[in-house]
């Protein structure tokens, strides 16, 4: 089963804004007991939130566009079928909260109405693809199964490890097998890697002569525009200013007011793209990079070193002028924002350094797009991630008593139950 | 090399003074009047009295003082916003504050509101940490200084005595459970006491020094002048059940047929000599040692993940794709611990005395944020640490449960109480002696 990504986002009508706000923070405050609805109902569903950009975020640059109502959601399968479930299911809620929203019509035009709002994500990132809601939810439940039955009875389990495994699986028999994991878990790294050596080996070949003058021409050319891209790219950053005022954003208190009431987080930021189609260009070069990655490499819990992210997006808003990065994560914002800095320094640069909190209040200066500086000046990062963001309005998790790698774990445990293959390491994990 | 002003960093920077000064109390003070404050502030600095770090102690040394300052202390002295606003925002917002308390675990029983100082009805401005030789100096100085104190428009919200420190064959500080204390602490670069090669960075415990982000500076608050060789100082009083701790691993140790020392020694992470829990060990084999990263024990079959001491400093382990990358990771998180215990030590560890007894945790770091408040929440507290369930800190956590991996299967304690209690705390500005000086003066 695919996971996807909603991004519904549409304008508030305005003198709405505080009728909205109204509507959700309560079911936001009490997003277990509310009588309005029950996200746990909708079986598909990993993640959702609600949350509003003001016409003015970050910078007042932008004051004319009307504030903004974002409904995003990670899935299992379609995203139409969501949709249709929700509209069926809760449709008083549904139907009050875009009675908020411009062109909204009536209740019968709503599920198109939503689809045709819903900007997905210009790069998507999943911790465990193929993992369904409901199998993470079986896995854990499994697992919580063998850890009692093991501390029950671990002084005479004690035995040779194929004896322990065979115990246990006899014991758990009626266990399903799991199922496969998507082909690209496995193979995506090789083909990642083929691609790249198709695309070195025919500019190197191209350029050399070997595949001919028409290809050689085209070699150079893009040798030729690469140099123009790098010399364009460092007159950008050497007239860029980045951000050098102890500002803090107002929003501030509010984000802080939502965060850490779980082991999870979820984190919303949003930030000018910096003026001018060079930096936009860049910013979708970088995240169809990304976009690559994270559908081939980056199958296993891993961002590229981040063991704590669930789902992770990026989506460039349809003003074109601004970025919207959201993620559900594991522990604190403090820990978070460090593992961005201690390991995926790089790819967090190359994008955000095409964006800004304002005029002349840009990134930490950065050199060669990703190579120096950037997320590397650790507190004047942390002050611009923290300026960019915005407080939801309703956050829901399905499992916010599980991280990502317990997720791992419970899926290693139930596999291992079928096969006897790396034995001590699946002892390990139970 | 970075070269220090010594004159002007406060001494308990380098040093806890164990070695020469037996007695300590802390002082928890409230300023009632800011100009007598201001005038006495600025007299122990004439005097000398504040202790600084080319001050050294020996044999005849009677004496130490240090002293900190929290954010409505100095909100009292009369800041101006924008400086107020120039220190980090948890000191701003302070311990007691209510995001902060969410994310140190202060809750319920260990909730401000049931502190015994440090929280909104008995808040504290000032900190001031004496030291003597011993019990009969301590005594004096002690009575010599809160007259001082009534004279300063001070007044003690609360102290707390260290009792004359235990102290085992090796010279190492023995905490209530009976553990020697006190010998992880950073070598820290341009610090008189650092020998051999210092491994982190001068900045990550004095302000306006590079820190172990590409040498970057840490913010420093209100003006280099005013900020640089000052730090942030954290304490936190907290109560230990000592006969609790032992009568539980009595218990249990009989029920899972280990020792009791074995299944405490699992929960520090070092046996009570101080010597490291290594894989296949059932006595304490008595060779203390810091010189471990973990890299030997990479399932942590020895030292278990969940252990005190590996939350408290995972080294080389679990934080990056290499032993070298974890290392860099986790020394972005290091505490300089300066706290000592107080309180009698429990004559019977098994029989309860009703005396209160405990560790006035204190340590010093540039970024409260990135420092103390990361390893509270993110390694001790974390109930997701190390790929874990659903067990937080054994010695000192909540949660009550706890693995220790061993082969061919983990054993696992659960559902045992909490051992350990917070009863007040406050995060404090150490300034440098020309902060100090600035202040007494304005
Ligand atoms: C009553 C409470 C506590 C007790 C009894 C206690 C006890 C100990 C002991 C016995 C050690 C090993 C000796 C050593 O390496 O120096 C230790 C180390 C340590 N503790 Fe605690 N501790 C307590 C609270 C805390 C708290 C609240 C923190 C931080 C939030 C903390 C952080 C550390 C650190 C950083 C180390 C050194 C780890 C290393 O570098 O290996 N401790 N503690």
């Amino acid at each position: 089963m695919q996971q996807n990504p909603m991004t519904v986002i549409t304008a508030i009508k305005p003198n709405s804004l505080q009728a909205l706000t109204d509507y959700l923070k309560p079911i936001g405050k009490d997003i277990k007991k509310n009588d309005v609805i029950q996200f746990s109902h909708y079986q598909q569903l990993h993640y959702c939130s609600f949350f509003i950009i003001p016409s003015n975020h970050p910078s007042g640059n932008l004051s004319a566009t009307p504030a903004l109502l974002v409904f995003e959601a990670n899935i299992d399968g379609e995203i139409s079928t969501f949709i249709n479930d929700l509209i069926n299911d809760n449709s008083v809620f549904m139907n009050t909260v875009y009675s908020y929203c411009q062109d909204y019509q009536d209740n019968a035009h709503l599920g198109s109405y939503l689809l045709s709002h819903d900007y997905g994500a210009n790069a998507f990132y999943v911790a465990h693809p193929g993992q369904a809601r409901n199998v993470i939810y079986e896995q854990q439940q499994l697992r919580k199964d063998i850890e009692q039955y093991v501390d029950a009875n671990r002084s005479t389990l004690l035995e040779q490890p194929e004896k322990i495994r065979e115990t246990i699986a006899n014991h758990f028999s009626s266990t399903s097998k799991p199922k496969p994991q998507p082909f690209l878990n496995s193979n995506g790294d090789m083909i990642f890697k083929a691609i790249l050596a198709v695309l070195v080996l025919t500019l190197l070949g191209g350029l050399f002569g070997f595949l001919g003058s028409i290809a050689q021409i085209i070699a150079i050319a893009v040798l030729v525009l690469a140099a123009v891209y790098a010399i364009v790219l460092r007159s950008h950053e050497s007239s860029d200013k980045q951000d050098s005022r102890p500002w803090e954003s107002p929003n501030v208190s509010a984000v802080q007011d939502v965060e850490d009431r779980q082991l999870q987080n979820h984190l919303t930021s949003v930030i000018e793209i910096k003026s001018g189609c060079f930096r936009l260009l860049t910013l979708k070069i970088v995240l169809f990079g990304i976009n690559l990655v994270a559908k081939l490499v980056a199958t296993k819990g891993d961002l590229s070193g981040i063991v704590t992210i669930h789902f992770a997006r990026w989506v460039i808003l349809p003003d074109k002028k601004r970025l919207l990065f959201m993620s559900n994560y594991d522990g604190s914002w403090e820990n978070y924002l460090g593992e961005f800095i201690d390991h995926a320094s790089q790819g967090l640069t190359a994008v955000w350094t095409n964006t800004q909190l304002g005029e002349n209040r840009g990134f930490p200066d950065t050199k060669w797009l990703f190579l120096q500086g950037g997320s590397r000046d650790e507190q004047r990062f942390k002050a611009f991630a923290r300026n960019s963001q915005l407080a939801e309005l309703i956050w829901y998790s399905a499992y916010p008593d599980l991280s990502v790698k317990n997720i791992g774990n419970n899926r290693s445990i139930h596999e291992g139950l079928f096969s006897s293959s790396n034995l001590a390491a699946w002892l390990k994990c139970l | 090399m970075t070269t220090l002003n010594l004159q002007d960093v406060q001494g308990i920077v380098f040093s806890g003074y164990n070695k020469y000064m037996s007695c300590s109390s802390y002082y928890l003070l409230q300023i009632n009047d800011a100009k007598k404050t201001k005038a006495w502030l600025k007299n122990l600095l004439d005097q000398g009295q504040i202790t600084h770090g080319e001050d050294k102690a020996n044999d005849s040394t009677e004496n130490r003082l240090n002293l900190a300052i929290s954010y409505s202390g100095l909100e009292k002295l009369q800041l101006d916003e924008a400086s107020l606003n120039s220190f980090e925002r948890s000191y701003r917002e302070g311990m007691y504050s209510a995001h902060r308390s969410t994310l140190l675990g202060d809750q319920d029983g260990d909730a401000p509101e049931q502190w015994l100082w440090g929280n909104k009805a008995n808040s504290v401005d000032v900190l001031v940490l004496l030291f003597s030789k011993d019990a009969s100096i301590h005594a004096a100085s002690q009575k010599q200084h809160q007259a001082a104190f009534k004279k300063a428009g001070l007044s003690i919200v609360w102290h707390l005595d260290a009792g004359e420190k235990r102290q085992d064959a090796d010279g190492f500080a023995v905490e209530h459970f009976g553990f020697a204390d006190g010998i992880s602490d950073p070598i820290v670069e341009g610090f008189p006491t650092a020998s051999g090669a210092a491994a982190i960075a001068t900045g990550e415990f004095l302000l306006g020094y590079p820190n172990q982000y590409d040498g970057k500076l840490t913010q420093i608050p209100i003006s280099e002048q005013f900020g640089t060789n000052g730090t942030y100082l954290v304490l936190r009083q907290l109560k230990q059940d000592v006969a609790a701790f032992w009568t539980f691993m009595d218990e249990e140790a009989a029920r899972q047929g280990i020792t009791a020392d074995y299944l405490a020694a699992k929960m520090v992470g070092r046996w009570q000599s101080g010597a490291l829990v290594e894989p296949n060990q059932d006595t304490d084999p008595k060779t203390v040692s810091n010189d471990f990263d973990f890299s030997k024990d990479p399932d942590g079959k020895g030292c278990p993940f969940g252990a005190h001491i590996r939350r408290a400093n995972p080294r080389a382990v679990g934080l990056g794709t290499s032993d070298a990358e974890s290392l860099t990771v986790a020394n972005r998180h290091r505490l300089l611990r300066r706290g000592r215990s107080y309180g009698k030590a429990l004559e019977n560890p098994r029989s309860d005395d009703g005396q209160e007894r405990g560790l006035v945790f204190i340590c010093l770091n540039a970024n409260i944020e990135r420092q103390f408040e990361f390893v509270q929440h993110t390694w001790i507290n974390n109930v997701k640490f190390a790929g874990l369930y659903d067990e937080d800190d054994p010695l000192i956590g909540r949660v009550g449960n706890f693995t220790i991996p061993d082969e061919p299967l983990r054993r696992r304690v659960c559902g045992f109480q909490q051992f350990v209690s917070t009863q007040g705390g406050g995060y404090f500005f150490l300034p440098s002696l020309s902060a100090l000086g600035i202040l007494g003066n304005s």
